[in-house]
């Protein structure tokens, strides 16, 4: 006869106190004031290393993306060269500051300005100016397109928009680069992408995915019962990691999880597999690399779920038994934010296949819908000043984290004082 | 303009579901049970998912990159049916309950291949 385990032999107590954080409420104020905002840009997204992505979309020489980092205000273009150098450059031209590359993304080795036809290398070299002899000794050489310290780690591309930047990556990173060393990225090249414009401030939305308090509540239907049960009715983590400014939990999951009766369609995308692993892709050996990785289920529970990895300041990467997802948070202004969500899936080779990845997609999209519009309300709640604080429970301890990292940040004279041990 | 819609031989009978419910992208095909009404998808859903296994079978005869346009309007009702199943088994209701309609949240980029 099985044994009903208790949670207490699930769930390790105390996350918030073992990670030597306060257990007092927390002051709304980082969510609201314009003020703290601006102390963020300055002294946060502009000195802290912002992840913009993976290489696989830059995936030959001459690849290229642009995006607009809109903390910086800046409209950047990130390259590929004919070395296989990834390479972030400002997008403006250095003639009168008009966009290069207008396109999203594409292969080109030269880009030419749509305003006057200056005309630029992908590593950045200006290559020609039309009409140059009716110029004023122009240096070429100081008119490429200005490059944006940029760094590679495990196939994430870091900018940081110092010059010279404090510290490196690899400093940046600390242990928690040195815990996901050698991580098997599985299905990196291909992604699904949500993408959202949402009324509410960053930290609000990071939150939103940073517990598994609210899946109860917020998602009865859609996954509700995947991540909670009689033992363990308020989705409690099973354990967390703080390694300096970054952090993850492990989440609970469900393992009785069954299709409801009435789910025909699950029944039938699901109609050949025997594993509850939605994205259909755990034989693989690529796969079971990833799954001995020792940062994934890091206590090897067997009520794992996922780990919730936040990597500082604003990046989550999520780990789960089908593959990984990441989601970035792009503050636009206090209550303003730029929201991407990118899930990695292997190509479908067959309809059952394929119709099981849009079930997949279908439940994502209103599980991501019940999320990030949870958070316009949450905003509007914080700017009434019906509140100063907010209350915290344990299970919470990643935004606690996050709260207590930004602050230091925001406080701190140099990055080094910023990243010092408490 | 794309050719007039049709289906594959022994399908013919779904063809009124096509306009409203062959979506061309993930995005689309959320979008069109968002708006339809709960009889509508109700009709929809139980039209599709009769006949599914059906269209398995039909689609499975091509590689997925390779769908004649016929085959491949008949498989994007299949791929509608996991939106319409968010309706039906799920919700209760055409949307997510407490969520606003419309709004901002966009696919851009779907499952591959067939987007």
């Amino acid at each position: 006869m099985n044994e009903m385990p208790t949670l207490a032999s699930i769930c390790t107590p105390n996350l918030t106190q073992r990670a030597k954080l306060s257990t007092a409420p927390v002051s709304a104020d980082p969510y609201r004031s314009p003020a703290y905002f601006e102390l963020e840009r300055e002294n946060l997204f502009k000195r802290a290393w912002l992840t913009v992505g993976r290489v696989e979309q830059l995936p030959e020489p001459g690849s290229f993306v642009t995006q607009t980092i809109e903390i910086w205000n800046a409209p950047i273009v990130i390259t590929r060269d004919r070395n296989d150098k990834i390479q972030a450059f400002y997008n403006v031209c250095a003639h009168r500051g008009n966009q290069v590359v207008l396109a999203e993304r594409g292969t080109a080795s030269r880009f030419s300005c749509g305003y006057h036809s200056w005309t630029y290398r992908n590593d950045g070299t200006l290559l020609g100016i039309p009409d140059a002899g009716n110029f004023f000794d122009v240096d070429k050489e100081k008119c490429g397109l200005k490059p944006i310290a940029t760094e590679v780690w495990e196939g994430w591309i870091f900018i940081n928009h110092q010059e010279t930047p404090e510290v490196s990556l690899e400093t940046f990173l600390g242990d928690f680069g040195k815990a996901f060393a050698g991580m098997v990225w599985g299905n990196s090249t291909k992604s699904v992408f949500f993408e959202a414009r949402l009324k509410a401030n960053w930290k609000v939305i990071a939150d939103a995915f940073a517990e598994t308090y609210h899946i109860p509540t917020i998602h009865p239907a859609t996954i509700g019962t995947t991540f909670a049960n009689k033992i363990n009715p308020f989705s409690r983590p099973i354990s967390g990691e703080f390694w300096g400014p970054h952090r993850q939990v492990s989440t609970f999951g469900n393992p009785e999880y069954a299709p409801a009766e009435n789910a025909m369609v699950e029944k039938l995308a699901y109609a050949n597999i025997d594993t509850g692993n939605v994205l259909g892709a755990s034989g693989t050996a690529e796969m079971q690399k990833f799954l001995e990785h020792s940062a994934v289920n890091p206590t090897r529970s067997k009520h794992w779920a996922v780990d919730v990895t936040w990597v500082f300041p604003n990046f989550h990467i999520d780990l789960s038994p089908g593959g990984f997802w990441s989601h970035r948070f792009w503050p636009v202004s206090v209550n303003e934010t730029r929201w991407e969500a990118e899930f990695h899936i292997p190509d479908a080779t067959d309809a059952r296949g394929r119709l099981q990845q849009e079930l997949y997609v279908a439940r994502l999209a209103e599980i991501l819908l019940e999320d990030v519009t949870n958070t316009e309300r949450t905003q509007r709640g914080i700017e009434s000043g019906a509140f100063d604080t907010m209350q915290l429970q344990d299970g919470e301890v990643m935004i606690r984290h996050s709260l207590h990292h930004v602050d230091k940040w925001v406080k701190a004279a140099t990055v080094a004082e910023a990243l010092a041990a408490d | 303009m794309p050719e007039t819609a049709t289906l594959p031989n022994g399908f013919s009978d779904l063809l009124p579901f096509v306009p409203e419910w062959a979506g061309e992208t993930a995005q689309e095909r959320w979008e069109m049970r968002e708006r339809h009404s709960m009889p509508e998808i109700r009709a929809f859903y139980d039209a599709i998912l009769a006949r599914s296994e059906d269209i398995i079978a039909h689609v499975d005869q091509f590689t997925l990159t390779e769908l004649p346009p016929a085959s491949l309007r008949l498989f994007q009702l299949l791929l509608t049916l996991a939106q319409a199943a968010m309706a039906v088994e799920l919700h209760g209701q055409p949307r997510a309950p407490h969520s606003p309609y419309p709004h901002k949240v966009r696919i851009l980029r779907g499952a591959q291949p067939v987007t």
